[in-house]
């Protein structure tokens, strides 16, 4: 492999030269510095390590590198058709149904799985890499899913020593049990008189006691699963093979799972809320005998009726009275939910950073850091008139920063669409907030 | 610049004029005009008109009575509710038989829409009177005594008296008696007690004011007569619950009726407002005019304007183009 000239705006050749022909020098040398064709040779490669076989004396190697180049085209051959296949069951009617692809969608292991499916194909592909950008990216992934499959079979191999499965499968039912326990106290509390604050008790107990109801169908749930959860633990710890991120995908999934019930809490207190708080919109203007105008996208007044107006105040009293209950419950479950979405989102952050690091560039720039040149300077050896100018010629490497800005790996996953300010409106407003990363919109 | 004493000034500026920038004429104070709308009001039928207010603070006061003789338990639910709905039919039919059904053709309402309406009150009132009675259980209640009184000052504030000021808005005005209503009957002792307030202050400051608006303006002996019966059984109501709230709101009530008028009509004699050609201009007729026909603009502008300053309408004869405004002063 050739090294490759970046040629971004960082381009420095510091030259020491004779103030006379500065100019003139300097012209000379940027030339020199910015042509391709001196980094298209290969003759600066003495490093302490020599790898590349047509370098090294030994003919074993080059041999044994010819080989291992024959025998991987039947392997990728082998590996096309398998992933075409893979590829195509994926593809099929029969997982495009409603049910089936909204919970494909859902699922970030999915996502991941159908994520490294991409990258198995573009290493195994038969076509020859047209440029360097292409060759580069295709080293890159195919090193991140060595090494994620090499820190996977790590973690597998933690993880089925001394019955470590058994033990995580005693400590997870407890621990749903005591999430639901501390949820339960939390309604209890709620249910009473909350931080003094003036609620309705009515509503209160109403509402405490359906959440209390539904935390009551999910413990039974957990127990009914307990069973069988190391049994779906130990088949679900052979997917580490695959690689460190479809662990972590299967591990955010598990507790997007096991906190089903709190998410099931913050979207019925969401949507209480949400249409509380429209109605109360809608109803203060009718209170202060305007409308919203649809047409003109503006508030106009408006005469209503005896009844309506009657119908209307009546309304307002009733869910301006209620707000206060509806809005603590909403507010506390949001603050679980917003928990556990950072937790989620942390998994994925990992997952990512995995996914789109490029550990084949970095690994050049450590150990062949000419290979990624940003551009060269110059030395003056040697002046005296009337013998030619020796100058040396020296290659700056890229930076790290900008070898991972240059080579980072597409993601699957966008980070969340909204900004600060849209966040804190949404959650004000009671409108759900997802997690979920979008598919479609490829972030480089 | 030279002046000819024997040319005259005239105020145009289309004109080059032998006079200094800041000439001031002769005629300039021949113009003025003082109190131009100032109105000479009699007093009694100042009196007359303050009915309205006095009305209203009656109503606010009987509501408040009421509901206090409901929170005592000195008047029961169902007394008050025969009561109402006694009244009521009465008030409806006196109400048809006054201008003998002349407004409601004119409103083109029905008797069905009228029964329409006394169903959904009835029926929502009655359906929500149990959320009634424990919306505001764990609020203190002078939170609650305060909310109702800042929602009944509010609806004397705003409420529709006859005059026509910006200020001026019924539908909030009764929305906030309804709001003070449902505050109050949230603190009555069982739910029955709550749906009977809130209908009685439907009826009160929702069906009562129409009928005095009609009383007003088709019979005003009755009317002045309706007035001083609701006054004094209003008053003799408070008088059985507070002797100085009684004298206290008696005297409210003869300053509004009695004084406040006598002092409009004195305070009237000082009036001081001087018009004259330096006042905004005000464009009376419609702007339609202007976009309809260009090109009697200038007529228009000066029948209009008049030699006023154009302040005011600058920016709507802007549009129509400077040129046209020659008679500026």
């Amino acid at each position: 492999m050739l090294s490759h000239l970046h040629p971004p705006g960082n381009l420095t050749n510091s030259t020491d030269h004779k103030a006379e022909d500065a100019s003139k020098l300097a012209i000379l040398f940027d030339t020199v510095a910015k042509s391709k064709v001196l980094f298209m040779k290969d003759r600066y490669d003495d490093g302490p390590i020599k790898l590349t076989h047509w370098q090294s004396e030994g003919v074993e190697a080059s041999i044994i590198v010819e080989l291992m180049k024959q025998a991987s085209i039947p392997v990728c051959m082998l590996l096309t058709f398998l992933l075409s296949f893979v590829s195509s069951v994926c593809k099929s009617r029969v997982l495009k149904f409603w049910p089936l692809s909204f919970i494909w969608s859902k699922l970030s292991t999915c996502e991941q799985l159908g994520h490294r499916l991409e990258h198995l194909q573009v290493i195994s592909s038969n076509r020859k890499a047209q440029n360097q950008p292409q060759l580069m990216r295709k080293a890159n992934i195919f090193v991140s899913l060595l090494a994620d499959v090499a820190l996977g079979i790590l973690l597998m191999s933690w993880l089925y020593r001394k019955n470590r499965i058994g033990h995580l499968a005693d400590t997870l039912i407890p621990a749903a049990d005591h999430v639901a326990k501390e949820l339960q106290d939390l309604l209890q509390w709620l249910m009473g008189v909350p931080a003094g604050l003036k609620m309705n008790r009515a509503l209160d107990q109403v509402l405490g006691r359906f959440f209390l109801y539904h935390i009551h169908l999910w413990i039974s749930y957990i127990h009914l699963m307990s069973p069988f959860i190391e049994m779906i633990l130990w088949y679900v710890g052979l997917s580490a093979c695959l690689g460190l991120t479809v662990a972590l995908s299967i591990l955010s999934d598990i507790i997007a799972l096991l906190t089903f019930h709190i998410y099931c809490f913050y979207v019925y207190g969401a949507r209480l809320y949400c249409l509380k708080i429209y109605g109360l919109s809608s109803l203060w203007r009718l209170f202060r005998g305007k409308k919203w105008n649809v047409l003109r996208q503006r508030v106009d007044s408006c005469s209503y009726d005896l009844d309506q107006l009657f119908i209307g105040t009546l309304l307002f009293t009733i869910l301006l009275f209620l707000l206060p209950t509806t809005a603590l419950y909403y507010l506390v479950f949001t603050l679980l939910r917003l928990l556990v979405v950072v937790v989620q989102g942390l998994i994925h952050l990992l997952v990512d950073l995995i996914d789109s690091l490029p550990l084949y560039s970095i690994l050049l720039r450590l150990c062949r850091s000419y290979r990624l040149a940003a551009g060269v300077k110059f030395r003056v050896l040697e002046q005296k008139t009337g013998k030619p100018l020796r100058l040396l010629m020296q290659i700056n490497p890229l930076s790290y920063g900008s070898v991972v800005q240059t080579y980072r790996l597409p993601t699957y996953s966008c980070y969340p669409k909204d900004s600060w300010g849209s966040l804190c409106k949404k959650l004000f407003l009671g409108e759900l907030i997802y997690p979920w990363k979008h598919k479609g919109e490829k972030q480089d | 610049m030279e002046v000819n004493p024997t040319r005259h000034w005239q105020k145009v500026l289309y004109e080059r004029q032998p006079f200094p920038d800041n000439y001031v004429d002769q005629r300039f104070l021949e113009e003025l005009r003082k109190n131009i709308h100032a109105r000479q009001y009699q007093y009694w039928a100042v009196v007359f008109e303050s009915g309205a207010v006095v009305q209203q603070l009656c109503s606010v006061c009987v509501f408040i009575v009421i509901w206090w003789y409901m929170d005592d338990g000195l008047l029961s639910p169902q007394w008050l509710f025969g009561a109402g709905l006694i009244s009521s039919l009465i008030g409806y039919i006196l109400f048809d038989a006054i201008d003998a059904g002349a407004g409601r053709k004119e409103n083109r309402r029905t008797r069905w829409a009228d029964l329409k309406s006394t169903l959904v009150f009835v029926a929502f009132t009655y359906g929500f009177s149990p959320v009634l009675k424990t919306l505001t259980e764990s609020i203190s209640t002078d939170t609650i005594y305060a909310m109702s009184v800042f929602m009944l000052l509010g609806h004397l504030i705003f409420f529709d008296y006859g005059a026509n000021a910006a200020i001026v808005s019924s539908t909030l005005s009764l929305n906030m008696a309804i709001f003070a209503s449902v505050c109050l009957a949230s603190r009555l002792p069982r739910s029955l007690h709550a749906f009977v307030m809130v209908t009685f202050a439907i009826q009160i400051f929702a069906l009562w004011p129409m009928l005095q608006k009609k009383l007003k303006a088709q019979t005003p002996r009755c009317y002045i007569m309706v007035t001083v019966v609701f006054a004094l059984s209003a008053l003799a109501g408070l008088l059985t619950i507070s002797s100085v709230g009684a004298v206290l709101f008696t005297l409210l009530l003869v300053s509004i009726s009695c004084l406040c008028p006598y002092y409009l009509i004195r305070l009237q004699l000082f009036k001081d407002n001087i018009h004259g050609p330096w006042d905004e201009a005000e464009i009376k007729e419609d702007l339609s005019r202007f976009l309809m026909t260009d090109f009697g603009l200038g007529d228009i502008l000066s029948d209009e304007i008049s030699g006023k300053r154009l302040a005011a309408s600058l920016p709507a004869c802007c549009i129509f183009g400077a040129h046209h405004i020659s008679v500026l002063l």
